[in-house]
């Protein structure tokens, strides 16, 4: 993957630009040493740095994006490692979980941050729910992603009459009010994760290829792809070693803000029951259990949504730090 | 300009009709038999037969889209499974509501977020711009159902001053305050990020420094020529938020109790009322559709530059 370069970089044609611009590139990046001093190969090898490395120091510079990094981290070790973590077991429902009256019991020895309506132990439900919201986030964004890319590519690289029909398709779908269609067909489908990911990745398709459609359609002018296509690549080679790696950066990106709103829809989706189903826990679901007690036990409300909240910004920093470090000249900060 | 119009409403007529097919579609692959949802599990084999004839149930697919589009055209969207009243009058009457909170949700978003995007423009790194950055992010990551409960808790519980969910007309608005901070919270967030990044492409260019430099007052340079030239994205913003409290409002309906045609949609949804959910879908749709239009002819107006194409 050494030809990865971000978009919009100005050296994108660095593969064969003059050896002046090559210096550029390696002295890039703070380097102190002054430019033109040494011309041999061997300079310039040590100098290099990956684009991925100079993509990691910008991010790294990024005190926000770095504390989400590290978040959604903890996040994803948190659901994978879920059983060893979570005290009890999230779907038990405790005799000594709940009062005489039936209500919650507050935080104790026993139930660190106390129990739900049920009796069951709220801490190791809300450890268990970041697995649902991860799962359905990572998944229907890859599905939005495939969809995307077949979508993007195509439309951008063969242009004509496909190009209209798709880019028309996705207009439809811009004017279409998204989410009560996708609240209407998971009700259609009866919910399970499944549905989730399918209905959430039809409902992000058109964003997702609307991006991947705008870069190529940018890349498939620069200098390379028609010197390529000179050298006689053919259509599957040149999309595939020559436009697609350029894809990666948006991507990713794009990716990383979608996880957050994916979750975030989950979420609402769980909350008006539509989400996974019971026992499984969910933020969303636990949210709309808790509803009837608020008023007595506000507790049981304001943990799942920090939950997701802190999820949904952890992910939207990380992704607003990619783009700054992916993209330096469109810096917004 | 009116070249521009007409392509442009026979835009809408074709985004329309695929709506109407999608949803058409929708309703038609529901696993079930709309036959006994109308008449009941008890229906004997004659009923069902009568009413799957008089709604042309036996007719193949394209005969009864045409069914559903004429009727449709006329303002019919049919009858209701569940209450038996005409689902176009239903959404009507539960429209009010519905449009309440939505302008109570517009005017907060605009009340915080243009004030705070300002600030955070011409302040930049400033601590006010540093905490209104930290809320704005905040503000988009909270989902929307968990905020209206904080407020309803905050504000109706604890502190009384507004009421603890539901509706009264509009002649008591104080009922939309609630549900419309929420809507209004997440659109802030949005548009103060946007009004900042916007102002702050346009607060070095050189026709604002030649402002400056020819000694307009500060006030002058702000209101007419850095705003003026940010409001597209504001504008963009807007036309696309009927879109977004249409598909949100279903949610904060449900969490404050109000009964708009969220609200109402959300009850069809448990019943699998059909005809309700099917109309719902595409009167929000038509919303949405004539809102982007105005959008879009409202940005030509505002900035010239921008051409009819």
């Amino acid at each position: 993957m050494s030809g990865v370069l971000p978009p919009h970089d100005p050296y994108a044609a660095g593969e064969v630009a003059s050896p002046a611009k090559a210096t550029d590139v390696a002295l890039g990046g703070g380097s102190t040493a002054p430019v033109g001093v040494d011309w041999s190969p061997d300079a310039l090898l040590i100098e290099h740095r990956s684009t991925w490395k100079e993509v990691w120091i910008r991010f790294r510079r990024d005190k926000f994006a770095v504390g989400g990094l590290v978040v959604v981290i903890l996040l994803i070790l948190m659901a994978i490692f879920a059983p060893w973590l979570a005290p009890h077991d999230p779907t038990v429902q405790y005799d000594e979980g709940l009062t005489m009256q039936g209500m919650p019991v507050g935080s104790s020895s026993q139930f660190w941050l106390g129990t739900d309506t049920l009796g069951r132990d709220l801490l190791s439900r809300l450890i268990y729910g970041a697995r649902v919201s991860l799962v359905i986030g990572v998944l229907a964004n890859g599905f939005a992603l495939v969809l995307g890319v077949i979508f993007g590519l195509t439309a951008g690289y063969f242009r004509g009459w496909i190009e209209t029909l798709l880019m028309r398709m996705t207009d439809v779908m811009m004017a279409f009010p998204i989410y009560l269609f996708a609240i209407a067909l998971v009700s259609v489908l009866k919910p399970s994760l499944w549905i989730l990911v399918l209905v959430i990745g039809i409902v992000y398709w058109t964003p997702m290829t609307r991006v991947i459609h705008g870069e190529v359609l940018s890349i498939r002018e620069k200098e390379f792809v028609d010197a390529a296509r000179l050298t006689g690549c053919t259509n599957a080679r040149l999309l595939y070693r020559h436009i697609l790696p350029h894809l990666v950066a948006p991507v990713i990106v794009y990716i990383s803000l979608g996880i957050a709103t994916t979750i975030l829809f989950e979420s609402t989706l769980s909350y008006i029951g539509l989400g996974v189903q019971p026992p499984t826990p969910s933020w969303g679901q636990m949210i709309s259990e808790g509803q009837p007690y608020y008023l007595s036990a506000p507790h049981l409300v304001i943990y799942p949504g920090l939950m997701i909240m802190i999820t949904v910004l952890a992910f939207n920093l990380v992704g607003d730090g990619l783009r700054d470090a992916f993209d330096p000249q469109q810096r917004r900060r | 300009m009116g070249k521009y119009l007409v392509r442009r409403l026979l835009w809408v007529v074709v985004v329309l009709f695929f709506v109407s097919v999608i949803t058409f579609l929708l309703a038609y692959a529901v696993p079930g038999d709309p036959a006994k949802s109308i008449a009941g599990v008890h229906a004997t084999p004659e009923v069902l037969e009568r009413i799957r004839d008089e709604l042309g149930l036996n007719k193949p697919v394209y005969e009864q889209y045409w069914i559903y589009i004429t009727n449709l055209l006329q303002g019919d969207m049919g009858f209701s499974y569940d209450t038996q009243r005409p689902v176009a009058q239903s959404i009507i009457e539960r429209f009010p509501a519905t449009v309440m909170i939505a302008l109570f949700g517009i005017l907060f978003e605009l009340v915080i977020g243009i004030p705070v995007g300002m600030v955070s423009a011409l302040k930049q790194y400033s601590f006010r711009d540093r905490l209104f950055t930290v809320l704005s992010l905040l503000g988009i990551a909270a989902p929307g159902f968990w905020l209206g409960m904080l407020f309803l808790y905050v504000f109706a519980y604890q502190l009384q001053i507004f009421p603890l969910g539901g509706y009264e007309g509009w002649a008591e608005p104080l009922y939309g305050v609630l549900p419309g901070l929420t809507l209004g919270v997440g659109g802030a967030a949005w548009y103060s990020r946007m009004l900042r990044s916007s102002m702050l492409d346009i607060l070095n260019a050189d026709y604002v420094r030649a402002a400056r430099a020819k000694g307009l007052p500060e006030r002058t340079v702000v209101w007419r020529h850095i705003m003026r030239n940010s409001w597209s994205p504001i504008i963009t913003l807007l036309g696309l938020d009927f879109g977004w409290y249409l598909g949100g409002v279903l949610v904060i309906e449900v969490v404050f109790g109000v009964p708009g045609i969220g609200w109402q949609a959300w009850n069809a949804i448990q019943t699998q009322d059909m005809p309700m959910i099917m109309g719902t879908v595409l009167f929000a749709a038509v919303l949405v559709t004539v809102s982007n239009l105005v959008v879009d002819i409202a940005y030509t107006w505002l900035d010239p530059r921008v051409k009819y194409s």
